[in-house]
């Protein structure tokens, strides 16, 4: 019973404590940097696309350039990471792999997140016959084994990144729906909802305006942890041989490359098996700041 | 009984938790002065002597009673929880009865039913009867009741002004009682203090704040009051609480004062006496 | 011209009694309720919480959908008239809620808020930007307000810019529902006072709902009395203060007495 004042306290003190329209989001970023967690997947996070993004500038080589004579060298000075049985430079092809990876669990996620917005918020707002339909076909779409169902679709197609993409996100946008409809479900029974209908707003202003801004907080959150699952799911598909072909480098076929020469060469298990693991870290810290931020504030406003 | 009045955001509240100690931040400490409980000063105290003093010695009501109880319990659990804390000299077997007792004497009809009900089964005036039980089961000494009447109907608030009656006689209570309502403020203490932006600004016994209030924050604030507006028009304070921290310079009603002077600009008015032991923290008095 | 009139207006809820149980609880909220309200003027609609008033509200603005009974609003009859065509009439009829907390998006600037009503059809981008500088200076805040988000304003702030809303697109009658229960006494004065002088100013006419009847007096010309869900005492207000009929209605003005008793 303490608890509930304790939080309605705190909010009219911040409230009162940030009269300029900048303040709240200096309160933001001041819980952001005192939540370390948050911090380091941030920085992680940071750190993979700058390598992502500067690739070509921080490799000396070409991540399909083979060096002649030198394969399967251990990390030196010329390769840092040493290179693999074709004698193509790792840090190279690691480098390059990040933009795959990357682009590959942003887009996803991207389409993921898009699909599950526009069926949760029609399934919530509207209810009813459109809400049942919906909702069925979600727990359809759960019912399949997703990573199956990708296996079939990617083998069936051919198989390049952009159906690897659309393939991920299409199978995965059953979470962020419901996560949505529960949200508008709540949020339209909310006054300043029923103030816009009276005012003649339309249905789907009231949707683009009212409903999914207030509900971005735990979409955001599922995101973040979307994108890590993706990058896991892209790196499985591309270690099995059906993801990302060769020779364009990503991180699962990287790892596939190694698996022929695992008991020679440790650094071509280790160092992508790393990098995957790190930014898959990193992106559920983030995932889990956002949470803290994001949800926590919403309860106390 | 003690009451306190003032506007939403002029530290009401704060006044109201910093007397168990109960503020909500770490951050927040009370910088300077006593707060004098029994003899002791609570100030010095460490936590768990603190905790021994809350719900035993001071109790507290807060505003909203629809989220001060647990939705996940039974009445009867949170009130045992209580029971089983403070009043160590109740045998098991008879703290049900007990609780019952209590529950009838705020005014809870068919109490041992009540017992095995979840607080949204519950309607508003009940639950703030229940938060009244939780407090005065443990006899505490002193109860701070927080807008205890605020968000409820006007007729559940004149029966919950009736029963803060009750308890305070037959319990031999002490009440803090917080409100923006000089009304119910008026109605149930018997010493009153105005409070505006951390300040009190007039504090005296309730007659003589009602009869002849001073501050002219007091007489704005029972301007207010619709019971006592004639006709169209109501009497009202221009202007709003200001920030704690954008206080104006000077005496911090000032800017919305209609009796302001050059000096009220300047200085914060000290307290001055008056001839009927009214208090007042105003320059119109400096006279006297 | 009776600006509004309600005939025989019934709404009921179903409440499943337990989740796998088939009996249906039915809870009537609104039974067969009737009045007019005459253009100009100022009907207050009083009675505790749970009595039907915001149900009530919500009906005439067509929130909810009546299960019998006609509403006309200037002999339209509203409750016939499909979705499509009432659109256009809803700038006429607006309404203020409650919690100023609860009825702002809390996302959006005080300026889209106040806009809504009228870019929610299609008015030029000059006249909306005109009309809510406007309004925002009646309601008693500044063009500086327009920039802020609603958390950061005070309670009686927000209420305004709840009104502010609610008139922008030059509404006939507005539906005040309980506007200043959850603000302090002293702002609720405010508030009321912004409340007369805008009806002055534009011709409203307000239906005031509230529980308090002190306040409802000072705002109302004539008093209607609500109760589990029907109106149990229609009156002018001197009249209803000064001859109570119904005894409920003798209750609810008993219980406002304490605090002529505690100034004795």
């Amino acid at each position: 019973m303490v608890q509930g004042t304790k939080v309605r306290v705190v909010f009219v003190f911040s409230c009162t404590l940030c009269p300029a329209p900048c303040a709240l989001i200096i309160i933001y970023m001041k819980i952001f940097f005192k939540h370390k967690l948050a911090l380091s997947g941030a920085l992680i996070i940071l750190l993979m696309n700058v390598l992502a993004i500067f690739a070509p500038l921080l490799s000396s080589t070409h991540p399909e350039d083979i060096d002649v004579g030198s394969y399967l060298l251990p990390p030196c000075l010329a390769h840092p990471l040493g290179t693999d049985q074709l004698g193509r430079d790792l840090f190279a092809r690691l480098a390059y792999g990040a933009r795959i990876s990357l682009m590959v669990g942003f887009i996803a996620v991207g389409i993921s997140v898009s699909i599950g917005l526009l069926f949760g918020a029609l399934s919530g707002y509207y209810g009813g016959a459109v809400d049942l339909l919906i909702m069925r076909f979600v727990d359809i779409m759960l019912c399949f084994p997703t990573f199956f169902l990708i296996l079939a679709v990617v083998s069936m197609l051919e198989s390049n990144i952009v159906v690897i993409m659309a393939v991920i996100g299409l199978t995965s946008w059953m979470g962020v729906a419901r996560l949505v409809r529960a949200e508008i479900l709540s949020l339209k029974q909310r006054d300043f909802v029923s103030a816009a209908k009276a005012s003649g707003v339309s249905d789907c202003k009231i949707i683009l305006r009212h409903l999914v801004p207030n509900a971005m907080g735990p979409v955001f959150v599922s995101a973040t942890l979307g994108i890590a699952a993706a990058i896991l799911t892209e790196s499985s598909l591309s270690f099995l041989g059906i993801g990302i072909q060769p020779p364009v480098p990503s991180w699962g076929n990287i790892l596939m490359d190694a698996k022929s020469c695992l008991g020679i060469a440790w650094w071509m298990t280790l160092f992508p098996g790393m990098l995957i693991f790190i930014t898959v870290l990193g992106y559920n810290f983030l995932g889990e700041g956002l949470r803290d931020l994001l949800l926590r504030r919403e309860q106390e406003g | 009984m003690l009451g306190i009045v003032g506007e939403s955001g002029c530290g009401k509240t704060m006044t109201g938790l910093s007397l168990t100690n109960l503020l909500p931040d770490s951050k927040l400490k009370i910088e300077s002065g006593k707060i004098i409980f029994a003899g002791e000063d609570i100030v010095s105290l460490d936590e768990a002597q603190l905790r021994a003093l809350r719900g035993k010695e001071i109790a507290y009501v807060f505003q909203e009673p629809a989220t001060a109880l647990n939705p996940v319990l039974t009445i009867g659990e949170q009130i045992r929880e209580v029971v089983k804390l403070h009043c160590k000299h109740i045998p098991k077997d008879a703290i049900n009865g007990f609780i019952i007792e209590h529950l009838e004497d705020v005014g809870i009809h068919l109490a041992n039913e009540k017992l095995n009900v979840y607080a949204h089964q519950l309607s508003g005036g009940e639950k703030q009867r229940i938060m009244l039980c939780m407090a005065v089961i443990a006899r505490p000494k002193l109860l701070i009741a927080d807008e205890p009447t605020t968000a409820v109907d006007v007729t559940i608030q004149s029966q919950i002004i009736k029963l803060l009656h009750k308890l305070k006689k037959e319990y031999g209570l002490s009440i803090f009682l917080i409100s923006h309502n000089l009304a119910v403020v008026a109605d149930l203490s018997d010493y009153i203090g105005v409070m505006y932006a951390g300040r009190i600004v007039e504090f005296a016994k309730a007659g003589i704040v009602l009869e002849k209030p001073l501050h002219p924050y007091t007489q704005g604030l029972l301007n207010c009051l619709p019971e006592l507006q004639t006709g169209r028009g109501f009497k009202s304070i221009n202007g709003e609480v200001p920030k704690f921290d954008n206080l104006p310079s000077g005496c911090s009603f000032s800017p919305r004062c209609v009796k302001a002077q050059k000096r009220c600009f300047l200085k914060m008015p000290p307290m001055f006496k008056t001839a009927l032991n009214q208090e007042v923290r105003c320059w119109l008095y400096s006279g006297s | 011209m009776a600006i509004l009139r309600l005939v025989n207006i019934s709404k009921s809820y179903e409440n499943k009694a337990r989740v796998f149980s088939a009996k249906v609880r039915k809870v009537e909220a609104v039974k067969s309720v009737s009045f007019s309200i005459k253009q100009g003027e100022t009907l207050g609609l009083v009675g505790e919480s749970g009595c039907g008033k915001s149900t009530l509200s919500k009906l005439i603005v067509k929130l909810l959908q009546p299960d019998s009974g006609d509403i006309f609003f200037k002999n339209i009859n509203i409750t016939q008239l499909k979705e499509k065509k009432f659109r256009s009439l809803r700038r006429k009829i607006q309404i203020v809620f409650q919690d100023p907390y609860a009825s702002l998006s809390p996302r959006l600037k005080v300026k889209e808020i106040i806009a809504e009503p009228l870019s929610a059809f299609n008015y030029e981008k000059q006249y909306i930007l005109k009309r809510i500088q406007e309004i925002i200076t009646q309601v008693g805040l500044n063009s500086g307000h327009l920039e802020a988000f609603p958390h950061q304003l005070s309670g009686g702030q927000r209420q305004r810019v709840g009104i502010a809303r609610a008139l922008t697109s030059f509404p006939e009658l507005v539906i005040l529902d309980e506007p200043v229960s959850s603000l302090d006494l002293s702002t609720q004065a405010q508030i009321l006072n912004l409340l007369v002088s805008l009806q002055n100013i534009y011709k409203l006419t307000y239906l005031f709902i509230s529980h308090d009847l002190s306040v409802v007096r000072c705002m109302s010309d004539r008093v209607a009395v609500m109760y589990r869900g029907t109106i149990v005492e229609q009156a002018e207000a001197s009249q209803i203060y000064e001859w109570p009929v119904h005894p409920y209605t003798k209750k609810l003005l008993l219980s406002k007495c304490w605090l002529r008793t505690a100034q004795k």
